[in-house]
């Protein structure tokens, strides 16, 4: 498999106010291929938007390398990283922040193009527009005119712009309703499929994960926990915490199980041993003393635990 | 009385004087010992409706019956809205950091509530909250009660939350989106509580946009679109014989968990009514795959028992 994006062992520690220190990636590997999606899930605090952030190049990371189409973008000059980051796009949750409300929706379509000096005319600025499904007849109007689905529409649209590689999406479907949901999952799906699009989706919600991404990587405290195939992994999960999450979506016809027990634990202390020994029903004495490492299992799939559930 | 009606909202309007048509036609009952799950998606009307029964809805005019356990909630007073939000029937909100004064303990600020509204001391409401904060699963009671919102985590202050509504035992409890901002092991845990307390001390209107929430914690169901209850009857028989158009809609709408998984999801084409566009037939018209030329006249509930829809496919 030739890699798009890989990331080798990226930690990134923050340091607080008052002498303590937040380790919110602590020590993840993972590989993207080509055109695949992968999704990363977890708990709010579990680092998976930090994670998104640090293989975008927003932020570096301490330790370890992040490794775009082989070549590591922190050791590039700049003008080397302005080139590959324009294969390099992300979409945030919050389509209402990501525009100016006093720019056009074609000038704000138009800046990666001048950024990039790359060429561009009205025209083809509208066919980008129709590409998401909006109107071209928006080019002239603000942002302020559109509804929610719209504006994540024209989000993606600007995200696909320079006709990148890789989307980083943080949340892009969690605050919209469930029928405009599906429009915009539809719309990541199709434009994936004719634009070899890979996509890093970070999300907490299992149903849409399921229905976007080929592989899952799922996060508690700053690591991955359980990586693999999506339906696999949602079929028969092979970490404790993975069986609590997929429990724990409402479902039609499906009885509310027992619930995890307790919150996540503060990421500023997280436990000894095991992170996800204080919560997880199956803990033995070993998982409060000896970390588990991620070990490849059966079937591509990668777990993180003394005694996986398969 | 277990199956009597505690509350009787009819035909309610809202008309507002810029936003046009808030609320257009809201029937619905609780009955005691019932969860009913208010779903819809954004500006349809759910919140609303949720707030008209505590009286706080936006200046308007507003019409339609109101009767809660023979009251009739239309003729209150601004003196009869005081003893009876919070005391008869109290709210909960999806976030629960601005239900509580951040520059206060948690215990004392419960503690006022309760002696607003009875005659207990100071102490027997300290008491009193230490017991409600242990019956709502939060741990070391005393300790917390000490504590600052800003202290606890997101479940806890809303398990502080829901133990201030049912302080002063209300026969409802209304609570709105209030699993929307937790992860969801946590929501898991929370919609367990309302569970219980849905069985044991309170009639439970839970609003929200999820269907799978409504799936596992409610016994009834309000579907709501454009301001209108489209279709309402017990959970298991409008999740599995959905009748209005709209509901077999946003139903198919969300991802399956289980079973294959679909090319493309289907969609509901169109965007929800604006105040200008509002059809005077039935609100989902414009958008139904199944329009026919009665659709233009507004269509009443219609259905055998429990389960009713407001469609003309209903036979």
């Amino acid at each position: 498999m030739s890699a798009l994006l890989q990331a080798k062992n990226v930690a990134r520690t923050y340091k607080l106010g008052s002498g303590a220190s937040l380790r919110a990636v602590d020590g993840i590997s993972l590989e993207l291929a080509r055109g695949e999606t992968l999704a990363l899930v977890g708990e709010s605090g579990c680092g998976k938007s930090t994670l998104g952030r640090l293989l975008m190049g927003f932020d570096r990371p301490d330790t370890g390398e992040i490794l775009f189409d082989g070549q590591d973008l922190a050791k590039r000059s700049s003008h080397a990283q302005r080139v590959l980051r324009s294969q390099l796009q992300m979409v945030f949750q919050d389509s209402a922040s990501a525009f100016n409300p006093r720019w056009t929706i074609g000038s704000a379509l138009a800046e990666p193009f001048r950024i990039h000096k790359r060429p561009y005319s009205r025209q083809s600025l509208e066919d980008l527009l129709e590409r998401v499904g909006l109107s071209g007849a928006f080019f002239d109007r603000y942002p302020g005119a559109l509804s929610g689905g719209q504006r994540q529409r024209l989000n993606i649209a600007r995200a696909i712009a320079l006709s990148p590689r890789l989307i980083v999406a943080d949340e892009p479907v969690s605050a919209l309703d469930v029928s405009v949901q599906a429009q915009i999952v539809n719309l990541l799906r199709q434009l994936q499929a004719d634009l070899d699009l890979a996509c890093l989706f970070i999300s907490h919600d299992l149903a849409v994960v399921r229905q976007i991404s080929d592989r899952i990587a799922v996060m508690y405290l700053g690591a991955i926990v359980e990586e693999g195939e999506t339906l696999s992994l949602l079929a028969s999960p092979a970490h404790p915490y993975t069986r609590a999450l997929v429990d724990a979506v409402p479902q039609p016809g499906k009885p509310l199980g027992a619930p995890l027990q307790g919150d996540v634990p503060s990421p500023l202390s997280p436990p000894n041993g095991c992170r996800f020994h204080t919560r997880c029903p199956v803990a033995q004495p070993r998982c409060s003393t000896e970390r588990p490492d991620l070990e490849e299992r059966q079937g591509q799939r990668r777990v993180a635990c003394h005694f996986p559930l398969m | 009385m277990a199956g009597d009606a505690l509350l009787t909202v009819g035909e309610l309007r809202l008309r507002h004087r810029q936003a046009g048509v808030l609320l257009d036609g809201v029937s619905l009952t609780v009955k005691r010992g019932q969860i009913l799950g208010v779903v819809g998606e954004s500006g349809s009307g759910k919140s609303l409706t949720g707030l008209s029964v505590l009286g706080l809805q936006p200046e308007g005019s507003l019409s339609g019956t109101l009767a809660f356990d023979g009251e009739d909630l239309t003729r209150f007073t601004p003196r009869d809205w005081r003893r009876f939000r919070g005391h008869r029937a109290a709210m909960i909100f999806q976030d629960p950091m601005t239900a509580f004064l951040p520059v206060r303990r948690i215990g004392p600020q419960i503690v006022e509530q309760i002696r607003l509204h009875t005659k207990l001391s100071r102490q027997a409401a300290s008491e009193r909250v230490v017991s409600l904060l242990a019956r709502m699963g939060v741990p070391s009671p005393e300790q917390t009660a000490q504590r600052f919102p800003h202290e606890l985590s997101g479940g806890l202050r809303q398990r502080a939350m829901i133990a201030m509504a049912l302080s002063c035992d209300p026969e409802l409890l209304i609570a709105d989106e209030p699993t929307t901002a937790l992860d969801v092991t946590v929501q898991a845990q929370i919609l367990t509580l309302l569970k219980e307390i849905g069985a044991r001390e309170a009639s439970v209107m839970l609003i929200t946009h999820d269907m799978g929430v409504v799936a596992q914690s409610c016994t009834d169901v309000a579907v709501l679109y454009a301001g209108v209850v489209i279709e309402t009857g017990p959970v298991a028989s409008v999740l599995q014989t959905p009748l209005h158009p709209y509901t077999q809609a946003l139903l198919t709408a969300i991802p399956p968990m289980d079973g294959p998984r679909p090319e493309r999801l289907p969609v509901i084409e169109g965007v929800p009514p604006s105040p200008e566009t509002r059809p005077s037939g039935c609100v989902f018209a414009p958008r139904c795959p199944q329009i026919s030329p009665e659709c233009a006249v507004r269509p009443a509930m219609r259905g055998e028992g429990a389960h009713r829809a407001a469609c003309v496919l209903v036979a």
